[in-house]
């Protein structure tokens, strides 16, 4: 009898409603992105795909995406970063004093690129040497860079800076924004679903204790998941640079919240593990970006806008909690 | 059960989003050939807000537009971009914004799309210069006078009139509002040279180092570091970052010269004679004053530009509303719009802004005329 209900049960899971259940925030958050295409493409008057949108889409996508994919180490892991908004607006002010001062876009992208690598490893590694939560060494972070970024600009005697000696502009173009999009998106599919990396952080996501009782050196996969953020933050920073040449006491202030968003519309769990994949970061940034675009182009008040990010958020969580325990990100 | 309740709420709150997001997407449609115009304001809500867009839905019919709206960051100028992007992606003719910020990038926008920019209530200070001769940006209507002189030396003469000894000075940074500056040394200044004749004991004290606020509110600290004083110049919004500082140390018995207005009981019962009497001026720009940037683009827009048009764009001063006593204050709440937030009490009526166009014979000294022509005096008069 026993046998017959498994049997039963093991044939219902691998039916289709086993697959639909199976998949089902996959399924949500591919209708979620088709949704807004429909009804944006419909409110928008058509506006959403002239041709000046597609490009102003695509400068938009291009930053939030390689942070998304770059987050996507960390929040498999069940962790998040607070500290990349303000570490995004520091490194876009660091680039332009280099780039006024010496002309060099190689030098400027070297020094954010060693000092984000940095930042990764002290996330990733000071967290699990105190014995804190992750989220608590990005705030620390957060507070340090969200300092040096005020001290920089307010030296400089104005609110911005901006690029002078350098063509940033150049960076702004739309094939080279999809060709790094799409560079940084391969590598990370391939590191997350073929290389230790991703497997070992979805391991550590889904239950860090057996993970290092199969041997995974969970502090050294750890820093090196940072790492890999902070190599994906540098390469934002070039980008969000080359939108408006010039960055102040708020550049980047957003992104941490918007990475957060991007990555849970995208179907992954907060709380990270197995189910955490590639294309979570992909339709969920391609989704926030419509959305906010979408909802400006059909003319819905700016209090409504708030209203509607906010209850999206908040099904998107309740869809996504998983039941045992419902922990948020550590 | 739980796990379904969860996905009930979900559900409901999503068919709600998507209703909602409809009906207002509705609200937009429709339109016809009316010329759509962009507003980037640096609030989402508040008086300023309310009485903008009241007075704009109040033209709107007259003039042919439609209004959108988004809000501004006030420190991100890559979010500021996004807004104004999307704002010509939606069909914006017209951008006015009320913030300096990527204005470069976003004229560069402008200029892609064929699209014009302008200012409110906006000195644009860091980007004017560069920008001047962009022959998309049509200038910008300053929140009261570019320069901040002429209010200090006011400001002096009425605390010399008003009998107060020990005056501090209270300001934001001046990276962020250089022409404060110009208003504290006016005023200094003044106190100076009034100063010289006068007896010991009737010398003015001012505070030797002004006090800079980093957009933070008062510290406590501040009345340790200055124990005499009887008033404070705040060329700040006192309102917001020096109000609730007095009050919270029972220090609202000195008394309080700044720019800024609430609507708020509990700033407008404490002023002049009432209540506490902490408060003894306040100032704010008229709404109104986006007819300049408005007039402006539409001329553009409309290809149809006044004969007297300045070769570049201007840096307007717009008449600021100075309460100084109670019965000014009286006449705020019962004639702006700003504290009413009701059209018919604007300035100006539809056909009225509607004449200000060059192609209905405006000119351009003639909107400036205007812009400059809403002081307390032209409030009494009306």
């Amino acid at each position: 009898m026993q046998e017959a209900i498994l049997k039963n049960k093991s044939n219902s899971q691998s039916g289709f409603w086993g697959i639909i259940k199976t998949h089902i925030f996959d399924i949500f958050s591919v209708m979620g992105l088709v949704l807004c295409v429909i009804i944006f493409t419909v409110t928008s008057a058509g506006n959403l795909w002239n041709a000046y949108n597609i490009s102003i889409l695509i400068e938009t996508v291009c930053g939030y995406m390689i942070l998304s994919l770059g987050a996507l180490f960390v929040y498999s892991m069940g962790f998040m970063d607070v500290s990349v908004g303000v570490q995004l607006g520091v490194y876009s002010i660091l680039m332009i004093f280099i780039l006024n001062s010496t002309g060099s876009m190689l030098l400027a992208f070297v020094t954010v690129l060693v000092l984000a690598l940095l930042c990764g490893a002290f996330n990733g590694a000071v967290a699990v040497w105190l014995g804190l939560p992750s989220i608590v060494t990005s705030l620390f972070l957060m507070f340090v860079f969200g300092g040096i970024q005020y001290i920089l600009i307010e030296r400089t005697g104005s609110n911005m800076i901006s690029v002078e000696n350098y063509d940033i502009s150049r960076f702004a173009d739309s094939k080279i924004m999809i060709t790094v999009m799409l560079v940084v998106g391969i590598v990370v599919f391939y590191a997350f679903n073929f290389t230790k990396l991703g497997k070992y952080t979805k391991s550590i996501g889904a239950n860090e204790k057996t993970a290092a009782q199969c041997g995974v050196n969970t502090t050294l996969w750890k820093v090196i998941a940072y790492m890999m953020f902070g190599v994906c933050v540098a390469i934002a920073s070039v980008f969000l640079l080359a939108r408006t040449g010039s960055a102040g006491k708020g550049t980047g202030s957003t992104y941490a919240m918007d990475i957060m968003l991007c990555i849970i519309l995208g179907g992954m769990p907060l709380s990270g593990g197995m189910s955490s994949k590639v294309r979570c970061a992909v339709i969920g940034t391609l989704t926030y970006v419509l959305l906010s675009n979408g909802l400006t182009l059909s003319g819905v008040d700016i209090q409504t806008i708030h209203i509607i990010k906010a209850v999206i958020f908040l099904c998107i969580v309740l869809l996504t909690c998983r039941n045992k325990g419902k922990i948020l990100p550590r | 059960m739980k796990k379904t309740l969860r996905k009930i709420i979900s559900l409901v709150l999503t068919a709600g989003m998507a209703l909602s997001c409809a009906a207002f997407a509705g609200c937009g449609g429709g339109s016809g050939a009316k010329i759509k115009i962009g507003i980037g304001l640096y609030q989402d809500q508040g008086p300023a807000v309310t009485a903008t867009r009241e007075f704009l839905k109040g033209i709107s019919e007259e003039l042919n537009c439609e209004f959108t709206y988004v809000t501004l960051s006030q420190t991100d100028e890559a979010a500021n971009k996004t807004a104004a992007q999307q704002l010509i992606s939606s069909g914006c003719k017209g951008l006015i914004l009320t913030m300096d910020s990527a204005t470069e990038a976003i004229l560069e926008e402008c200029e892609k799309a064929g699209v014009y920019l302008g200012g409110y209530l906006a000195d644009y200070e860091t980007s004017f210069d560069k920008v001047k001769d962009n022959p998309n940006f049509v200038g910008t209507v300053v929140d009261g006078r570019y320069s901040g002189t002429a209010w200090g030396e006011e400001i002096a003469e009425r605390i010399i009139n008003d009998g107060y000894k020990n005056i501090g000075m209270i300001k934001f940074p001046s990276f962020a509002f250089p022409h404060q500056n110009e208003m504290d040394a006016a005023f200094r200044a003044k106190i100076e040279e009034y100063n010289k004749t006068a007896a010991d004991d009737e010398k003015i004290t001012v505070q030797a180092e002004t006090t800079e606020l980093m957009f933070q509110p008062l510290s406590a600290d501040y009345f340790s570091a200055n124990p005499n004083i009887d008033a404070i110049f705040g060329m700040c919004a006192g309102v917001d970052f020096i109000y609730p500082t007095l009050t919270q140390n029972n220090k609202t018995n000195i008394k309080l010269y700044t720019a800024g207005f609430s609507v708020d009981d509990s700033v407008l019962n404490n002023f002049g004679t009432s209540g506490n009497g902490c408060f003894q001026e306040l100032v704010f720009s008229n709404v109104e004053a986006i007819v300049y940037p408005l007039v402006m683009l539409l001329n553009k827009i409309e290809g149809k530009e006044f004969e007297d048009t300045p070769s570049e764009a201007q840096r307007v001063d717009s008449s600021q509303i100075r309460i100084t006593n109670n019965e000014e204050l009286d006449i705020v709440k019962e004639k702006s719009m700003y504290y009413t937030g009701k059209f018919e009490n604007s300035f100006l009526t539809a056909s009225e802004v509607s004449d200000l166009l060059a192609k209905n014979g405006g000119t351009h000294e003639g909107l400036v005329k205007v812009v400059q022509s809403m002081s307390m005096e032209d409030l009494k008069a009306r």
